[in-house]
């Protein structure tokens, strides 16, 4: 029926073909056709794992720039002096997070089953947020990437802003806002660098035309383009990993949306920050990248994001401000990981991206569950809640303990391969990186210290009277959290075969791109 | 190498029972939950004992140590590998883990009886076993690490286990959290290693420390040993980490049996003993500190505690403290020995403990029992051998290990003289100890009952839970004979080799390390003193360790059976040093005030710095950017083009609804603001651009 040039083509735009569909279908069946048209999405993205098998050249290429697959190219606007392409394709780096996207969209879209408000219009946003996502991780000009980009705000937009809690205009504005203000920076830095470019007389916005020596000027004679321009997509990613100080939209935005639509927050948006790090600036900007002002700067506030975002969980009473907080936490890793320059780093930054995706998707429907319930997260109100509901705290337990870093699920691997590697980064000369590694070593005994204490408030503890018919968890409850569990066991014990296998040799060659020493 | 593929079988048991029981508990049901688990246990009992039979008859030169690994992962391109190793040692703990924790299974199946959550109480132990056994096979430091963490959950799991109180789940996260302490360090002390030596596996490690990677960078070295050792010290509940122990007493006392014997407290002096090759003189030294602090701090707790589970929590913790403390001075052999004997009859004294709590319907507190000699003739029984034990009383397990470990002390000080101390509290600790456990004894078995309705419902412990104790009985008594130390020599250039070990004892000798950054016993051997046979001070450690064994017993016959001496009256006399004691030199206050009140402000200052500076910030320029968009959209075009004074007044509206409602946002408005921002920022673009 298609050939493989155009299946990342469907991938993408299939959830798009289903908003059309939803346009029409009656209102009964909506939830039913968002889900099918979101399972169809993600078995068709199973469809490029075939691509990904073999050596480690097989998968990667021998150069970055011939790491793609998949690759789609067709002229979309060249006039008036711009060579703008629909230029799609994955590597080690993208793959992983579209395979992610579609698996998380979906289980969202099943967690989405109590939505009850407008539900057409939900359903409509949650596709086209999918298409804009998916679109993201797979766009190869920077153009079309900008394009998706922006494509993810509106819905998240109006996701937050009509479907959410009681202050959702502030938190949607805020999160609109935010990002706004990243992505208008990084559209100045894609102008500057497009017609900055020179590839074969012409300038470009692809990627990987401008990952190859020689398109932009040298960093000897334009160290302050290189430089600013690092600095102004690092702000457009750093408000969507989220970085300190721009994180503070983060847990307004968590608190207001509702469930599902956290769990694709957490899961998916932040991601592509850290995506955007990987794909476009380091790349693109080598020289500026392995700069050590850059390397400090980045290396510094990922250890204030680990450290900081685990001290303001442990103060929130709100159970999902909470686990927000420990989301700006575990990004911190990927930040820590990407910016020191080192292979275990990268690894560990990829490896966390695809763990947090998992991990902080299912604590936020976790919590969502239990509010769907008793109508409130305040912590200090719940508790006892393991001998009302045993599965759901058995469930729970394996959520947040992969978040903890508890070796065997998916949370360890990121953060030990993050360490590790920072321990070794030369970049910051050896005292510099070993500062910053045991500072944020010691992260773990604060993740571990707000995420029992937040156990222990909620689950333990006498059980309460006013909580004592709540219902446990039910079957589809099950069925959205069961593959996350599995995957968070999966991926603790299994690391390489499931996300290294493919990620690794990309990495490399993303690290080779830059100057070295 | 089958014995070691034997070993892997017996290690993935418990696994799956844990498989089992996770899914299936609750349909399985009491008592066959407990049935499967400890039957699985006692399968890798056997085969642990079957492998250790075959490993002591094959001869000394056959025992080679054998190491199987697959690969896992690369950090960088560092090969990490998942492997296990089997030696000596390994075979030792490994049977002695497994049959220990084969006792407390079944002990378990009567002692849980009636519990509403029994399936799932042998989930968590048959996951304990798994965790605790990979520890014990694991090659490399992040082996070690993996299950090191998995066994901290699985404690944390069963020391909450009855999570409806509070104490117990307080008990609980506290555990876990002291422990992460520790394996925050150990972390950091594996990430040394492997930026140093390019690998983790224990082996490789060793190697390239021996080729001396670490030269020119002595300092590190010991820093990265002190951080391994930190794993251990959170783990074997070392000074200053050992808070979390006592509190642990929360858990059912099966489960501070097995906590406290077998598995957990023994995995830190395991680790000890597992990296010992790592350690500088100086790291030595420190270990060593630790634990003499630890051992004659916690002695000296034990003897004011009145609630039975406390009082033997603060004698593991002394004990350990001995292991500790041999192993810093070079008394690897004596330490890991004492490691085995006291399992088995610390085991025995929860486990009997239990037996007393069961029998006493829940009482702990030792002040209102007595006499229950002639109500619980089997556990008094099994309590007193283990008791003497403990004490070092002769022939028994105890005072084989102690004599051996006071003898590596004093070998130790003999030379490094300034460091008298590491004998002098040692031996002063031996008798405490003889004294608090006698104490223990007397007021729970003989002594007038205090408390009559105890006494009449008081009732001896069904027959799965004596047995236990009665074969854990005849492990404290046998387990220390036919053993005999061997001989060390040396070989020149930092190698040495050992001769003429026997029994348990020999066994555990021939996993000793052959090579060490520095051996502080070899060196002290061969003194400005002359040499002195190894022999001699043996004889003069059995001399003290008995008579302060004698000196705790008497003095506790004293006090508490001839009533000749006030225990009240001395407390009276004495009452700082009892109320520091009672008090726990206030350890726990101490770090409620700095570490987790810190903490918390800390905190509460994030959260205060978010709310108030950083989303002041945005909001703020948010709002003015507003209030500019209205300036510039509303005053200038009106006035410009209306001139009309409406719009003044109508501007005073708008700002003043504004500056009310900027918070819960007008999208309006925010779009405008937006969209002033885009229009700058092409205009800006632009001009770059050109």
């Amino acid at each position: 029926m298609m050939n493989s040039t155009w299946l990342l083509t469907w991938i993408i735009f299939l959830p798009l073909i289903g908003m059309g569909v939803l346009l029409v279908v009656p209102k009964k069946i909506i939830r039913e056709t968002a889900l099918t048209f979101t399972l169809a999405t993600f078995i068709l993205s199973l469809l490029m794992i075939p691509h990904f098998q073999g050596s480690s050249l097989q998968i990667s290429g021998k150069d970055y720039q011939d790491g793609f697959k998949l690759v789609n190219v067709v002229p979309w606007i060249h006039s008036s002096g711009f060579n703008i392409d629909y230029r799609v394709g994955v590597d080690g780096i993208g793959f992983p997070l579209v395979l992610l996207t579609t698996l998380i969209c979906f289980l969202s879209c099943l967690a989405s089953w109590n939505i009850s408000k407008g539900i057409r219009g939900y359903f409509i946003l949650f596709l086209l947020l999918e298409t804009g996502m998916i679109g993201v991780f797979t766009a190869l000009d920077f153009f079309l990437f900008y394009v998706f980009w922006e494509l993810t705000l509106l819905p998240m937009y109006f996701l937050i802003g009509i479907w959410g809690g009681p202050r959702k205009e502030y938190a949607a504005i805020k999160f609109f806002l935010y990002t706004l203000l990243g992505s208008v920076l990084m559209l100045i830095a894609m102008l500057w660098l497009y017609f900055a470019s020179n590839y074969n007389g012409e300038h470009t916005f692809s990627f990987i035309h401008l990952s190859m020596p020689g398109v932009l000027p040298s960093y000897a004679s334009h160290q302050t383009m290189w430089i600013v321009c690092f600095a102004l997509l690092y702000v457009g990613f750093a408000v969507k990993i989220p970085v300190f100080p721009f994180h503070t939209w983060l847990p307004d935005a968590h608190v207001e949306a509702p469930t599902p639509i956290s769990m694709i927050l957490a899961g998916l948006l932040l991601k592509m920050g850290g995506y955007g790090l990987l794909r476009v600036s380091y790349p693109v900007l080598p020289h500026a990248g392995a700069a050590h002002v850059v390397a400090w700067v980045l290396g510094i506030l990922g250890v204030i994001n680990i450290i900081y975002g685990a001290l303001c969980a442990m103060a929130q009473t709100d159970f999902k401000k909470l686990v927000a907080y420990s989301s700006i936490s575990h990004m911190g890793f990927v930040l820590l990981g990407i910016g020191l320059l080192t292979e275990a780093g990268f690894q560990g930054a990829m490896f966390q991206m695809i763990a947090h995706g998992i991990t902080s998707a299912a604590m936020f429907f976790l919590v969502g569950v239990i509010y769907d319930r008793v109508h409130h997260r305040d912590i200090t109100r719940l508790g006892g809640l393991a001998g009302q509901m045993p599965i759901y705290t058995g469930l729970s337990i394996v959520g947040f303990f992969a978040g903890m870093g508890l070796p065997g699920l998916a949370g360890f691997i990121g953060e030990i391969y993050v360490l590790l590697g920072s321990w070794q980064a030369v970049v910051l000369g050896p005292m510099g990186a070993r500062v910053l590694t045991v500072i944020s070593a010691s992260g773990m005994i604060l993740t571990a210290g707000y995420i029992l204490w937040a156990i222990q408030r909620v689950y333990l503890g006498p059980p309460k009277p006013e909580y004592a018919n709540t219902p446990d968890i039910t079957l589809r409850e099950i069925c959205v959290m069961a593959p996350m569990a599995v995957l968070s066991i999966a991926l603790g014990v299994l690391p390489w075969q499931t996300v290294f296998t493919f990620a690794n040799g990309t990495l490399v060659h993303v690290l080779k791109l830059l100057p070295s020493g | 190498m089958n014995i070691a593929y034997a070993l892997i079988i017996a290690f993935l048991l418990p696994l799956l029972g844990f498989g089992i029981l996770v899914f299936f508990g609750r349909r399985i049901g009491e008592p066959r939950a407990g049935y499967l688990a400890a039957g699985l246990i006692i399968a890798s009992a056997i085969i642990a004992s079957g492998s250790a039979v075959s490993w002591i008859s094959r001869g000394q030169e056959n025992r080679i140590p054998v190491s199987i690994s697959v690969p896992w992962i690369y950090v960088g391109s560092q090969p990490v590998e998942l492997g296990v190793r089997v030696d000596s040692l390994t075979v030792v703990m490994f049977t002695m883990v497994t049959i220990v924790s084969s006792c407390i299974f079944v002990y378990s199946i009567g002692y849980m009886h009636g519990d509403k959550r029994f399936p799932r109480f042998f989930t968590y132990l048959s996951l304990f076993g798994f965790s605790m056994l990979g520890l014990v096979l694991a090659n490399s430091l992040l082996g070690l690490f993996i299950f090191w963490e998995l066994v901290g959950i699985c404690s944390y799991f069963l020391i909450g286990f009855w999570f409806e109180k509070d104490s117990a789940s307080n008990a609980a996260k506290k555990a876990f959290i002291v422990n992460r302490i520790g394996d925050f360090l150990f972390f950091v002390g594996i990430a040394i290693m492997l930026g140093m030596t390019g690998g983790v596996n224990l082996e490789g490690v060793f190697a390239k420390v021996r080729e001396g990677v670490f030269a020119g960078h002595g300092s590190l070295l010991t820093f990265a040993g002190i951080c391994l050792f930190f794993g251990a010290v959170g783990k074997s509940a070392q000074f200053p980490l050992h808070v979390w122990l006592p509190d642990a007493m929360e858990g059912p006392t099966p489960v501070s049996a097995l906590i406290h014997a077998a598995t957990m407290v023994a995995a830190g002096v395991y680790l000890v003993g597992r990296i010992f090759p790592v350690f500088t003189p100086t790291a030595l030294l420190f270990i060593a500190h630790i634990g003499v602090i630890t051992l004659f701090g916690s002695a000296l707790i034990a003897i004011v505690m009145t609630d039975i589970k406390r009082v033997l929590a603060y004698s593991t913790v002394s004990q350990l403290g001995y292991m500790i403390l041999a192993l810093g001075v070079g008394g690897w052999v004596a330490g890991l020995f004492h490691l085995i004997t006291h399992a088995c009859f610390k085991a025995l004294l929860f486990l009997g403990s239990g037996s007393v709590i069961h029998g006493c319907h829940g009482e702990q507190d030792i002040r209102k029992m007595g006499k229950l000699h002639g109500k619980m003739p089997i556990t008094s029984i099994t309590f007193l051998i283990a008791t003497l034990a403990i004490a070092g009383f002769p022939f028994l397990s105890g005072f084989y290990s102690k004599d051996a470990m006071l003898a590596s002390m004093l070998a130790f000080t003999w030379t490094h003289g300034s460091h008298w101390i590491l004998f002098i509290l040692p031996s002063l600790a031996a008798a405490i100890t003889a004294f608090y456990m006698m104490r223990v004894y007397l007021l729970t078995f003989h002594t007038t009952a205090k408390d009559e309705h105890i006494y009449h419902h008081a009732h001896e412990s069904p027959k799965v839970m004596w047995i236990p104790l009665a074969l854990l009985a005849a492990l404290t008594i046998g387990i220390g004979w036919f053993g005999a130390m061997p001989e060390r020599k040396a070989m020149g250039g930092g190698v040495y080799t050992y001769e003429g070990g026997r029994g348990l004892v020999g066994l555990i000798a021939e996993a000793q390390p052959r090579w060490a950054v520095s051996w502080q016993m070899a060196e002290n051997l061969k003194s400005e003193k002359g040499e002195v046979s190894h022999q001699v001070f043996h004889t003069w450690a059995t001399i003290v360790a008995s008579s302060a064994m004698a000196m705790g017993i008497i003095f506790a016959f004293l006090v508490y059976s001839l009533k000749l001496i006030s225990a009240q009256r001395m407390a009276e006399r004495f009452w700082p040093i009892y109320n520091l004691l009672v008090n726990k030199f206030y350890m726990d206050e101490l770090y409620r005030a700095t570490f987790v009140a810190g903490v918390l402000k800390l905190a509460a200052m994030g959260k205060w710095i978010d709310k108030n500076i950083l989303d002041r910030i945005a909001d703020g320029s948010a709002r003015w950017v507003v209030r500019w968009a209205f300036f510039s959209g509303l005053t200038l075009d009106n006035r410009g083009v209306d001139g009309a004074v409406n719009g003044a007044a109508s501007l005073a509206l708008a700002g003043g609804n504004f500056a009310r409602k900027g918070q819960t946002g007008r999208v309006r408005n925010y779009v405008l603001a937006m969209a002033t921002v885009v229009a700058i920022v092409v205009l800006v673009a632009g001009f770059v651009v050109r």
